[in-house]
């Protein structure tokens, strides 16, 4: 069964979790003294500033117990700390991976990155040879669930920060951002971070004003822009698209008269002020004037929270598709229960067709057997297929069902009827070695 | 009733269908998929009006013909526009307009006869009609704006927000859509003069002179856009202001009929 034990944003403080984390050169070594765990045969380790978490395979509880201990002792966590690791197993530790993937257990639900840091550590746990079945099944499933809670529900949609929101709503006003003029006012720190994430947004051109002109071209350079001097503010408020205001003025630098000249200057074109000051840096009243936007950092906060409300309100219909999938997966898993009977029944029909066709074979030619072999399977194969869906039906519906036992009975089928033949975990045979 | 008429109603409804799911689920998808039944119902259409012209009948041959007709054309003037503009939410406002219009016109009696149109009256009508389906999409695109404007200046985040396509989008689907029209308007308005005279002897009926203010707005605007900077909100108001005036000219075409009366 899946079994997995870590410490997260939700029960650990970051440092806690720093002094858990591994390494990415240490992390395939880690690996391989995991699966040396007695009880674990097979291992993968998620560890992200938000979480640290071991996901294996193990055979029962006690395994779970060691896996634990494990954590505790190869990271040396003190007793203090042990109350913050978590351990799951079984349902609980399939339904908290589903959540993972999905960003439903993140701390901005919905966010991007942990898809990826979750199949980088898959491929890590690929790399060091420490995967085996019951990881290989329930991970990749784990990541077509969270791919279809990222195209069918709105849980990823919106952005949870005041940078990226101001970057949407610059989107909502220009469309592309590409080859936009974006005029930073003032050389803080805030104003900084924004200009970067608009950077990254794709915006063309990138001017930066400031009173001291020296921290403007300091922050140009920064940021691949060109400073300007103090008094061209005005000549690039006729010019540029988006304004970035993070002065430390006291009182507002651009005010009404000012913004409604630069608008006549533009013809109309419109102007998006991100005023991120505090004390703010543009009078409210600029927000009135025709084709301006005005968001200071309280609306931009009410765009944020708004947003994250959504995102909970969708988080509910995604944590929905994780019950549905849950129950897809335990039919799934129950199924295979009936695998075992299904190779045996398969085989012992095949073994009858083939020494038949051999039988008969022996007195026609090459090409002549080669169709009856053929025919003789396509025969077997469409006898069994309302059998054989019965008894995975029956398995995933009923886990103690006497059906598979009832049914070796019937057919006196014991394991000797496999032993030649290499089945699939799906049930189809190597017709190669069948036909031995 | 035209042959295809159930296939083109059953084509634009599956369209409106997906334009509709594509504002709730925001799938590109969807939105691709909208445009090609649209575009498979525009073409289901056209089918119609050949069959209708193969019997020497014009398109706008009537007042129920012309309201078909136009609303084939806003459906037409609409794939023109998101060629270049993707801007599906006005799709999802255009095709329910299309689909009314349509089933409108089935619904209202046909009152004329069919070969009561000159050659230059039903030029004239053609011309209008396609002047005013560009103005139509450029009115839908206007309320667009005006809504997505209102939550942007206000600091909220409506459904449109998310959805709806970019104001500088939507104000270029405006000042794409007034260019091509107004010189299609502009001739049907010359054209409509010549015809007017030559059925009752004067120029100034009541519909024309409304048809001139019409035009006098739309012309008014495409001047300020270059001029002084018209764009956006006030663009759109005086897009929709223009719109009303010349759908009241059609509104009297349609109440009392063509009879043989030119704008």
């Amino acid at each position: 069964m899946l079994g997995i034990v870590g410490v997260s944003h939700k029960t650990a403080p970051i440092e806690v979790r720093e002094r858990v984390a591994f390494a990415g050169d240490s992390l395939a070594e880690a690996l391989r003294q995991l699966v040396a765990v007695p009880g674990v045969g097979e291992a993968m380790i998620v560890s992200t500033c938000n979480r640290v978490e071991l996901y294996a395979g193990v055979d029962d509880k006690a395994a779970l117990d060691s896996l634990m201990r494990f954590l505790i002792d190869e990271r040396q966590l003190p007793s203090s700390l042990r109350a913050h690791v978590y351990a799951h197993d079984g349902h609980d530790a399939l339904r908290h991976l589903f959540r993972v993937a999905a960003s439903l257990d993140s701390m901005v639900v919905g966010e991007s990155q942990i898809l990826g840091q979750v199949k980088d550590a898959y491929a890590a746990a690929l790399d060091a040879g420490t995967l085996g079945p019951v990881l290989q099944r329930a991970v990749p499933r784990a990541f077509a669930l969270a791919k279809r809670v990222r195209t069918e529900t709105d849980v990823a949609r919106s952005s949870a920060s005041i940078a990226s929101a101001a970057v949407d709503l610059a989107a909502q006003i220009f469309g592309q951002l590409e080859g936009r003029h974006v005029l930073v006012v003032g050389a803080g720190k805030m104003g900084e971070l924004s200009a970067r994430h608009l950077k990254s947004a794709g915006i063309g051109e990138l001017s930066v004003v400031n009173r001291t002109h020296a921290r403007a071209v300091e922050l140009a350079d920064k940021l691949g822009g060109r400073a300007a001097p103090w008094d061209e503010l005005d000549r690039l408020l006729g010019k540029v698209d988006i304004v970035l205001c993070s002065t430390g003025a006291t009182e507002p630098v651009l005010r009404k008269d000012r913004v409604a000249k630069a608008m006549r200057a533009r013809k109309g074109r419109w102007l998006f002020f991100i005023d991120i000051a505090v004390p703010r840096d543009v009078d409210p009243e600029v927000g009135s004037v025709e084709n301006v936007y005005l968001y200071d950092v309280d609306a931009l906060e009410r765009v944020v929270a708004q947003n994250r409300a959504q995102r909970q309100n969708e988080a509910a219909e995604a944590e929905a598709m994780v019950d549905a999938e849950l129950v897809r997966y335990r039919e799934h898993e129950q199924s295979l229960g009936a695998v075992p009977t299904i190779k045996l029944l398969r085989a012992r029909f095949l073994e009858v067709a083939l020494a038949e066709v051999e039988r008969i074979g022996a007195r026609v030619g090459d090409k002549e057997r080669a169709a009856m072999q053929q025919m003789a399977e396509a025969i077997v194969n469409k006898l069994l297929h309302t059998p054989l869906t019965k008894l995975k039906k029956d398995a995933a519906e009923h886990p103690d069902s006497e059906l598979p036992s009832l049914v070796r009975a019937l057919f006196d089928l014991h394991t000797g009827h496999t032993e030649e033949i290499r089945v699939d975990l799906d049930g189809e045979p190597d017709q190669k070695k069948a036909a031995k | 009733m035209p042959p295809l008429f159930p296939a083109t109603m059953a084509l634009y409804g599956v369209s409106c269908a997906l334009y509709l799911a594509h504002l709730m689920a925001g799938s590109v998808g969807l939105a691709r998929a909208a445009r090609g039944a649209l575009a498979a119902a525009f073409a289901s259409q056209a089918l119609d009006i050949a069959w209708l012209c193969t019997r020497g009948l014009h398109p706008a041959v009537n007042a129920r013909e012309a309201l078909s007709f136009a609303a084939w054309l806003i459906c037409g003037a609409y794939l023109l526009a998101s060629v270049k503009n993707r801007v599906p939410v006005v799709g999802a406002l255009v095709v329910p307009v299309t689909m009314v219009l349509d089933v409108a016109a089935r619904l209202s009696p046909s009152r004329e006869a069919s070969h009561g149109v000159s050659t230059l009256g039903a030029v004239h009508i053609t011309l209008a009609t396609a002047g005013v389906a560009l103005f139509a999409v450029a009115a839908g695109g206007a309320v667009i704006y005006l809504i997505e404007e209102r939550a942007l200046k206000a600091h909220r985040a409506g459904v449109l927000f998310k959805k709806g396509p970019a104001l500088e989008t939507l104000d270029t689907l405006n000042r794409r859509c007034i260019t091509i029209g107004f010189p299609l308007f502009t001739a049907a308005m010359v054209l409509g003069a010549v015809w007017g005279v030559q059925l009752h002897d004067k120029l100034f009926t009541p519909q024309y002179s409304i048809a001139v203010a019409a035009w006098i707005m739309y012309a008014v605007l495409l001047v300020a856009r270059v001029t002084a900077g018209w764009r956006g909100r006030r663009a759109a108001i005086m897009t929709l202001g223009g719109f009303a005036t010349s759908l009241t000219v059609l509104l009297i075409y349609f109440v009392r009929g063509f009879g043989g009366a030119a704008l």
